[in-house]
């Protein structure tokens, strides 16, 4: 179960997601699905487009069952198998 | 203080578990698709195990070739045969091969476990 507490933690590939805010305005409003997960980056399927967005200038809105959760991007960077653990 | 770490441990794994299921899932749903992202979703699974030593269930290792990562579909990218009393998984990709003794006990898990796949 994802949940806002531990969604830091969790997968994100496979989440719907929604950049609420970004430095970049040309990123902002991006609507789209997480395919993929690096370092310092996601890759948003939006549109049939694949977009490659770094995390640190950007907050996300994901979808999860229990309702929408914000979250800064900053907290995301790391890579995924990192992430799980303590971050 | 070693309360808390056994319990963190223990949500860590679970976590872990998680994931990876997630990540087998997806790797399911994209192979149609596009393989080469299932190959991706499949080695980010398994690193994520052995990052947080979390074992692959049996099921799951077998449609994962343990070379290149595929994620193999019986009559796609793979061959599955009897031989010697085994079941012999080999990837059509890059030739390796995975067997598993078929005893009596294991008999149900592996046909179950061949047909997620099939089906």
């Amino acid at each position: 179960m994802i949940t806002p507490k531990n969604i830091l933690r969790h997968e994100l590939i496979g989440l719907e997601v929604i950049i609420a805010g970004s430095s970049d305005p040309t990123l902002t409003s991006l609507r789209g699905r997480v395919v993929d997960e690096t370092q310092k980056t996601l890759k948003i399927e939006a549109s049939g487009k694949r977009k490659i967005v770094p995390k640190d200038i950007c907050t996300f809105r994901f979808k999860v069952d229990s309702g929408l959760v914000e979250v800064s991007g900053k907290a995301l960077v790391g890579r995924p198998q990192d992430r799980i653990k303590k971050k | 203080m070693a309360k808390r770490r056994a319990v963190d441990k223990r949500r860590v794994k679970r976590l872990a578990r998680e994931r990876m299921d997630l990540l087998f899932g997806l790797a399911r749903e994209v192979f149609a698709s596009e393989p080469e992202l299932a190959r991706r979703y499949v080695s980010l699974a398994r690193r994520i195990g052995s990052r947080c030593n979390v074992r692959l269930t049996a099921g799951d290792k077998l449609c994962i070739c343990r070379d290149c990562n595929a994620f193999l579909v019986p009559g796609v990218n793979c061959r599955v045969r009897t031989h010697a009393r085994r079941v012999v998984v080999s990837c059509l990709d890059c030739g390796g091969v995975r067997r598993v003794p078929v005893t009596r006990e294991r008999r149900g898990k592996l046909n179950k476990a061949l047909l997620v796949n099939t089906g």
